[in-house]
């Protein structure tokens, strides 16, 4: 009978094989042929492979099963459940060998940056690791791993298709990053949080290079550290690659290691059984100790790691639709652009997490939490905080997030834990636990105090600890009770004195009374000193910013007094004197007349964004109407920038800035519009073409269409026919665009503008794009070619009927 | 050398500013003005620039295939490219994963924006391969570098390319089911050496 894996690693040093195909190569495998062939083919061989590394001493034989899955390797089956049958051939009669099934990248990348779905993912690692559990593997690797997506869908893989342990190792480059960006310590989060026994890293780097990501995963893991490095670095000596590290210095750093902390050893590219026979031995009688249990609360993205309880951390509220029309809207509409906005501002404003609420009644939360979760993720880096009352749409978004996220919310109700720490324990998370049960909220902070140890006790009973908790001892509105500031701040003090961390939504605080920042950054404050680890604010307010920045100052948590420094600099401007306000003028609309260097038209002509916006505020504020401003300043602006492209004076960077100028202004001018002028019927679809995900020549359109203040309904990249028709007719929108890049997708172009056709003939259709010319418009019987962006924009005005010669509708 | 692995810092790329301009559809004074600098001067930390190269023999089979070892493919451009030549470089480069993070997130948030730092980042690819032409070919007289996509050389010649390469391994470059490469700044091209 075996040990259990996941004790034994606790209690001594195992040790891994080496490299396999270089061993493979020097027992005949040719270059050019997948080492993993050998299993049915040669199995002798590879069952020589594992005898020789058992003779060396390690214990833990890893199967010649890299990259195999079912995409790559259609007899996956049999590849699998031979490789594993030479390895126990090999291991026969030994009870203290175990069996790695190992698992590789698939070979390509994840959403968003490739274009594999991450429930495909999933699915492929799941269908190798089902046949290996089958097949007696003892424990699953995941290795080699460059990308944070990608190996969550290994890891949870792993863990939906067996019980086995789960090691994952990670590729980490000269920066000491993966590839597509997560630092160390993300990756610790993430992998201890999805319950990975053993983490760390292999390949790329010689043991030398690993010592400083050691380090950090000595400092924040508390599972045992596992590190498999190449030989050394590569370098090309007659045509082949060799590293620079024979065996006798290889095992030397690897004493190195172990002595650092490193707790199972093994290596990659280059290593040999002889290179592990002397790590062995060298290393075998060092006294061992396992990592002690971390009291780190990390949440992460996908690139870094925010830890919570060792300096204040802003988690923005922004994105929530409560007391929010526009937020509201945006969210009804599906016009997700706004909100990123928001995010990417918060992001700008000091933010460290970001709140992700989308609660509305008319909202399939769990449907679209997890399309917004993603979207989010490809403007920022920030970690996620996801907020809704649906544990469905949780679940949703957490198995879709690419990081360790914060969960909004958990309390003391039995029902409310039962559901959401499952989760947890699962997909990995921090959760935002209120200080309240089925009775409600307590009256004094002792009684707070209790349902916190209360959920901490239901959370060990799920493997959790407190240190997957932060408290919210929920900050309740002073013009209801007097006294509930000062209990609510005791109630943060004496969390914060058991080691606890805390988390309030500040600004509750003041509900019901006038000039509520005032008493918002008071309180905020006051938490501060009392030991308050985050909150939940609006980073946009320069009161509660103030005070963040002030803290951190006083508190010694801003070396050289840096961050406050750039804050202050960087909002002195801010409080300068206001921007002159243009003079007004008869509107002239000829488009000729120069334009004073202050006027909102010279601001959209020099494209210049900010300023824009500033001085269309100015106008409305002095009580201008706001089509009138539009038709003065914003139209002849357009035409001048129009005019100089057409002649050549401009190009396409001076005409979309100017174009973004202009519908940044639109924006705020539309709002104070009255309906009727508000030309919303005025619509254009876009898309680009299924099979193709160039946006950016769509893009381009969409921001010129919009800045002559049509209104564009965007499906994206990569469409397929379907989808557009369907939108155009659920959108009644009769004017469409579409992209496409590549010869290969022009054909689902034409079949697009043939079922638009056929859906409705009073649709136009309008298509563009770097393989499109006049001609090949008409074989495809499109309405319009388009040969620059600006042709659609006339092309709208005609069909609209905004100009004299136009067609109209 | 006849293998290796390639790396560069991002300031050892020397942007080409008649590149810049025909990207970005403008002139020269667009291409360097102070817009496209400040767009260039943060996409730079943003790149994290890689790839590998292989030296190999090149063959000529039965009706124009050509082998070169790890492959073979037919194409008449590419055949007229390496005229004379029995020997090429392969080589992959690309800008990093860190380069579309930074073109996704302004796609969503400035067209504008979006198109001039695409514009540049292409630019910035070619001169990549410029740079990492230099590293391998030391002096060597060479043919100009030809990639998939051009001419009748098809895109279904990258999977063995890159597979003969270990671009996956050596540089995260991996292809997509249309056989586009991400990171999408990344080029392949073969180099035909001189005689």
């Amino acid at each position: 009978m075996k040990k259990d894996l996941k004790k034994l690693i606790r209690e001594k040093r195992l040790f891994l094989d080496g490299a396999t195909g270089t061993v493979l190569q020097s027992l005949g495998l040719p270059p050019g042929v997948a080492p993993y062939t050998w299993n049915l083919t040669h199995p002798e061989k590879v069952v020589a492979l594992h005898r020789a590394y058992l003779d060396a001493g390690c214990t833990i034989l890893t199967t010649n099963t890299f990259g195999v899955d079912r995409n790559r390797c259609p007899d996956y089956k049999e590849v699998i459940e031979a490789a594993i049958a030479c390895a126990k051939e090999a291991a026969s009669g030994r009870e203290d060998v175990y069996i790695a099934f190992d698992v590789g990248p698939t070979g390509r990348l994840p959403e968003p940056l490739g274009d594999l779905p991450f429930e495909e993912a999933v699915s492929l690692f799941s269908d190798g690791i089902r046949v290996a559990a089958g097949a007696g593997a003892d424990l699953i690797l995941i290795e080699t791993m460059n990308d944070s997506c990608e190996t969550r869908a290994a890891l949870l893989a792993a863990k939906e298709c067996s019980t086995l342990p789960v090691f994952v190792t990670n590729v980490y480059d000269e920066r000491g990053r993966l590839m597509t960006g997560a630092d160390p310590v993300a990756m610790i989060a993430i992998l201890e949080g999805m319950g990975a026994d053993a983490i760390g890293v292999n390949c790329s780097l010689g043991p030398d290079q690993m010592l400083p990501l050691l380090d950090l995963f000595s400092k924040y893991a508390s599972v045992p550290i596992l590190v498999c490095p190449n030989a050394g670095l590569p370098s090309e000596r007659e045509g082949k690659t060799v590293y620079d590290l024979d065996a006798e210095a290889f095992s030397d750093r690897m004493r190195e290691l172990a002595l650092r902390g490193a707790c199972l050893l093994g290596g990659c590219c280059g290593t040999t059984p002889e290179y592990l026979r002397k790590t062995v031995e060298k290393t075998k009688d060092l006294p061992y100790s396992p990592p002690k249990e971390k009291s780190f609360t990390l949440v992460s993205s996908y690139s870094h790691a925010v830890e919570i309880g060792a300096d204040p951390v802003l988690i923005g509220e922004r994105i929530n639709p409560t007391g929010k029309p526009k937020m509201k809207e945006a969210l009804r509409a599906g016009n997700f652009g706004y909100l990123l906005s928001e995010a990417v501002r918060q992001e700008e404003a000091g933010a460290g997490i970001l709140d992700v609420n989308i609660g509305l009644p008319e909202i399939n939360e769990a449907e679209k939490m997890p399309l917004v979760v993603s979207l989010l993720q490809t403007v920022t880096d920030l970690p996620l905080q996801i907020d809704s009352s649906s544990e469905e749409a949780i679940a949703a978004a957490l198995r879709l997030y690419n990081g360790k996220a914060l969960i909004n919310s958990v309390n003391g109700e039995k029902e409310k834990m039962e559901k959401i720490f499952p989760l947890m324990k699962k997909y990995g998370g921090v959760a935002v636990a209120l200080t309240m049960d089925e009775r409600g909220i307590p009256e004094t902070a002792a009684e707070r105090v209790a349902i916190a140890q209360k959920i901490i006790d239901t959370a060990s009973r799920y493997g959790l600890s407190e240190k997957d908790l932060i408290f919210d001892p929920l900050a309740l509105s002073v013009s209801a009770n007097e006294k509930s500031a000062l209990v609510t701040l005791e109630a943060v003090e004496k969390l914060s004195s058991l080691g606890l961390k805390t988390v309030l939504g500040v600004s509750n605080i003041s509900f019901g009374l006038p000039s509520r920042e005032k008493i918002n950054m008071t309180f905020f404050a006051s938490a501060l000193e009392k030991g308050l680890s985050a909150a939940i604010v609006n980073p946009f307010s320069l009161p509660m910013t103030d005070v963040y920045h002030a803290f951190r100052l006083l508190h010694g948590l801003d070396p050289a007094c840096g961050g406050y420094i750039a804050y202050a600099e960087a909002h002195r401007q801010e409080v300068a004197p206001t921007l002159p306000v243009p003079q007004k003028k008869e509107a002239s609309g000829t488009g000729k007349a120069p334009s004073p260097a202050d006027s909102l038209r010279h601001a959209v002509v020099r494209g210049m964004k900010e300023e824009a916006v500033a001085r269309a505020a100015a106008l409305l504020s002095e009580g201008e109407e706001p089509l009138a401003v539009i038709n003065r300043e914003i139209l002849p602006a357009l035409n001048e920038i129009g005019d100089a492209f057409e002649a050549r004076r401009a190009y396409l960077p001076q005409l979309l800035l100017s174009a973004e100028a202009a519908s940044a202004a639109f924006e705020i001018l539309k709002e104070k519009l009255p309906p009727s002028d508000r030309r919303s019927g005025e619509s254009v679809l876009l898309a680009t073409v299924r099979g193709d995900i160039h946006d950016i020549g769509k893009n381009i359109v969409k921001v010129l269409l919009e800045s002559y203040g049509f209104t564009v309904y965007d499906l994206g990249r990569d469409v397929p026919p379907e989808e557009v028709v369907k939108a155009a007719t659920e959108k009644h929108c009769r004017l469409v665009g579409l992209s496409a890049l590549m010869t290969t997708t022009v054909p689902a172009m034409a079949e697009t503008v043939r079922l638009l056709h056929e859906a409705d003939p009073l649709i136009k259709v309008a298509v563009g794009g770097a393989v499109l010319n006049q001609e090949y418009a008409d074989s495809i019987h499109a309405d319009f070619y388009s040969k620059e962006a600006i042709d659609t924009v006339r092309y709208a005005e005609r069909f609209y009927g905004r100009t004299p010669d136009g067609a109209g509708k | 050398m006849t293998a290796g692995r390639l790396f560069f810092p991002a300031e050892e790329l020397k942007i080409n500013l008649r590149e810049v301009a025909s990207r970005l559809r403008a002139d020269e004074e667009t291409a360097g003005g102070e817009e496209a600098s400040a767009a260039l001067a943060a996409l730079l930390p943003a790149v994290c620039c890689r790839g590998a190269f292989l030296r190999v023999p090149v063959r000529r089979g039965e009706d124009g295939l050509l082998d070169f070892g790890f492959g073979a493919v037919r194409s008449f451009d590419l055949t007229r490219n390496l005229s004379d030549c029995s020997e090429a470089f392969l080589f992959a480069v690309t800008l990093g994963a860190g380069v579309d993070r930074l073109l996704l997130r302004l796609s969503h948030t400035s067209p504008a924006k979006h198109f001039l730092y695409d514009g540049l980042a292409s630019a910035l690819a070619e001169a990549a391969c410029d740079r990492a032409e230099e590293a391998f070919e030391k002096g060597i007289p060479c043919r100009p570098r030809f990639s998939p996509g051009y001419g009748d050389l098809p895109l279904s010649f990258q999977p063995a390319l890159l597979a003969a390469l270990d671009a996956g391994k050596l540089a995260g470059i991996t292809l997509n089911r249309s056989l586009l490469m991400s990171p999408m700044k990344s080029i392949t091209a073969i180099v035909g050496i001189l005689p």
